[in-house]
């Protein structure tokens, strides 16, 4: 998953984005309005962690364009006001959620990852395919009742491959979900990935559509 | 001490102009009566001296008529025919010796006076008038008593008085209805002016006020705006402060969390660990004292009624994300709960937020946390756990005072929860054990659903 991270505060922005980072998914990191507008413009995000108050403007402008434009990448407000009415403000404008400084990096986590379900239009934490037990939330995976250890990268491929169970997943889309923008993209990366997940969860558990990309579920 | 001075002991401005017309209208009817009075008397006493010389000159051609020829008999009295009236008048006839020849039936038989004296004269309880005729020399003297006089008197001042008597009520009550009416502008200025104050800042309608008040009207509008505008500057400042203050606690806290998960090292892990754990102490702390400066700023009154059930809903909400078990929390309201109050939805937002986590960390580990809305404008927040000693519930709306717990708050929440709730004229009431149950602690806010503060500041 491609997230855009707009804060314009270096210490919190940089741990913010190693942690998004450490979670598996691409983050962009931009610290004004107008270099954040540039980025969307080129980039398909799929998730938009935004500040509001940004040293050009206001972040609740940025979202409001956003929503004109018809897009509906989900986005999670970051701030350090916690009024009622800048919340209802937020959510009225179409952010997702709503996290309010300081928060603990596991929340921030936990709410992207709630995000991120429910735009992929399963927001049930709790998956089961086959002897396959996955708890999105909490990161955890038994393989016929034992417990296995994913790293970051395969965790960001299972998510992307989970977004849409059955369906097929291009390999590009895989591959946007799992560099931050700009990084090297190794042309085998995703078959590296895809190979050890087979490893953990079974020989079956990913399919390969040939040519097209790759299918997750029974 | 003068009449002004001595309304001064009333201290109502109302009292003191019913007092005041009242007895200046009575004082100058009175005077006006008096003043007629004697004019009355003045002129009533010539019309009787008319009279009485009018009968003298009729009646000295009669009764010396009548005498001449009998000048050698003895005096006589002149029968009345009707004794059954009261009379007034009388005379006397006497011959130029100075000997009564001639008296009325109830005249005295000497003479009214020795000598009588021409014209107008007043002995005793007679007022005389005596007149002589020239050719007999007889002279007559007709006396009226004066008592008759005073009765005439009396009663056109009795005539008078009565009827002003009866209006001094009247009177009374015409200038009760006038005062009222003049000073309901007034009366409405002040009401309006004692709703204000630090809680209750809503704009003053001047209009319709009469053009007297108007300036008055204007100028505490002004005032009241001046002091609006003040305590929004010092909200927004505590605001403001909250906001700079979060952003480089969050950085800290996000860099050590980040260094936590990449230090290999468990001994660095662990110290690492305590600077989090310190870092967040800190955050709490932070918070409380801004939430502190907040309602110390007088952050609880809005300036108009405000729906306060969806802001429970998002408090509610977003304190159940904040927990390791979002189930945690069970929200139930009555169907027909309102929480209708003029009151800022932050103060509220901030004074539940306390409740719920002072529930959720006080009470039993995973234990429920009930928030129930009822009727009455009533929040109740309810969690298990011993009941805790009367005494120390009592302490417990104390700054910095905490219970017995094993959570390690600043022991601010309930004294900023309590500081709101007083603004609003709400309240803030802890029970333990919880109401129906025999273990646990409720606390329960009530709103002001009136929509109305006193004049507080």
């Amino acid at each position: 998953m491609r997230v855009l991270l707009i804060e314009d505060d270096r210490v919190l922005g940089d741990a913010v984005r190693d942690h998004v980072a450490s979670l598996g998914y691409g983050v962009d990191w931009m610290k004004t309005l107008d270099a954040a507008r540039q980025a969307i413009a080129t980039v398909a995000y799929e998730l938009v962690l935004l500040d509001l108050h940004l040293p050009d403007g206001r972040g609740l402008d940025l979202l409001r364009e956003l929503r004109r434009q018809g897009s509906v990448v989900p986005i999670i407000i970051l701030t350090a006001q916690d009024q009622i009415a800048s919340r209802i403000e937020g959510l009225n404008s179409g952010a997702d959620d709503y996290l309010v400084k300081p928060f603990d990096l596991t929340e921030l986590s936990a709410r992207v990852a709630a995000v991120a379900r429910r735009y992929g239009g399963n927001p049930n934490p709790l998956l089961q395919l086959g002897d396959v037990d996955i708890d999105l939330a909490r990161r955890f995976i038994l393989v016929g009742g034992k417990p296995v250890d994913l790293t970051a990268r395969e965790w960001a491929v299972l998510e992307r491959l989970l977004r849409h169970p059955n369906a097929m997943v291009a390999k590009s889309a895989i591959e946007d979900s799992l560099y931050e923008f700009g990084a090297e993209i190794e042309s085998n990366a995703v078959e590296v990935y895809v190979s050890r997940l087979r490893k953990k969860l079974g020989r079956d558990a990913i399919r390969t559509v040939r040519g097209a990309g790759y299918r997750i579920g029974a | 001490m003068n009449m002004f001075g001595g309304l001064r002991m009333f201290p109502s401005i109302f009292a003191r102009l019913i007092l005041g017309l009242t007895l200046g209208t009575t004082v100058l009817w009175g005077g006006a009566a008096l003043y007629s009075t004697y004019t009355s008397y003045h002129e009533l006493n010539e019309a009787f001296d008319l009279a009485l010389q009018e009968v003298a000159t009729r009646l000295l051609p009669l009764v010396a008529d009548d005498v001449i020829g009998h000048e050698d008999d003895d005096a006589r009295a002149i029968t009345h025919f009707d004794e059954s009236r009261k009379q007034y008048l009388s005379y006397q006839l006497r011959d130029p010796s100075g000997r009564i020849v001639l008296r009325a039936h109830d005249a005295p038989q000497l003479p009214y006076e020795k000598t009588a004296t021409p014209g107008f004269s007043s002995v005793g309880d007679y007022r005389l008038f005596s007149l002589t005729d020239k050719a007999t020399g007889l002279t007559i003297t007709v006396a009226e008593t004066t008592k008759g006089r005073w009765e005439a008197v009396s009663g056109a001042v009795r005539a008078l008085l009565w009827p002003l008597a009866c209006l001094i009520p009247l009177n009374i009550l015409a200038i009760w209805l006038a005062v009222r009416g003049a000073m309901k502008p007034v009366l409405g200025l002040s009401d309006a002016i004692a709703m204000r104050g630090s809680h209750n800042l809503a704009p003053l309608d001047i209009s319709g006020q009469p053009r007297e008040l108007r300036p008055i009207a204007q100028a505490v509008a002004r005032l009241v705006e001046r002091l609006r505008s003040a305590l929004d500057a010092e909200r927004a400042f505590a605001a403001n402060s909250a906001h700079e203050l979060r952003t480089p606690i969050a950085g800290a806290l996000a860099q050590t969390q980040r260094m936590i998960s990449e230090l290999a090292d468990p001994k660095d892990r662990r110290r690492a660990r305590e600077v989090e754990a310190t870092l967040k102490r800190l955050s709490a702390l932070a918070e409380k004292l801004m939430q502190l400066s907040r309602a110390e700023a007088g952050i609880g009154p809005g300036y108009e009624d405000v729906d306060l059930i969806p802001v429970l809903d998002l408090v509610v909400g977003e304190c159940a994300k904040r927990l390791d078990e979002p189930e945690r929390l069970v929200y139930t309201k009555d169907d027909s709960a309102s929480l209708l109050a003029r009151m800022d939805m932050d103060a509220f937002a901030i004074a539940v937020r306390n409740l719920i986590d002072n529930a959720a960390n006080h009470g039993p580990a995973n234990g429920a946390v009930e928030v129930r809305v009822e009727q009455g404008g009533t929040v109740r927040i309810i969690n298990g756990g011993p009941p805790i000693a009367q005494d120390v519930l009592a302490g417990l709306k104390q700054r910095f005072a905490r219970g017995q717990t094993r959570y390690s708050g600043a022991g601010l929440g309930l004294a900023i929860v309590e500081t709101i709730m007083n603004q609003t004229d709400g309240k803030l009431d802890l029970f333990s054990p919880a109401t129906e149950r025999s273990d646990g602690f409720e606390a329960r806010l009530t709103m002001n659903t009136s929509q109305t503060y006193g004049a507080r500041t």
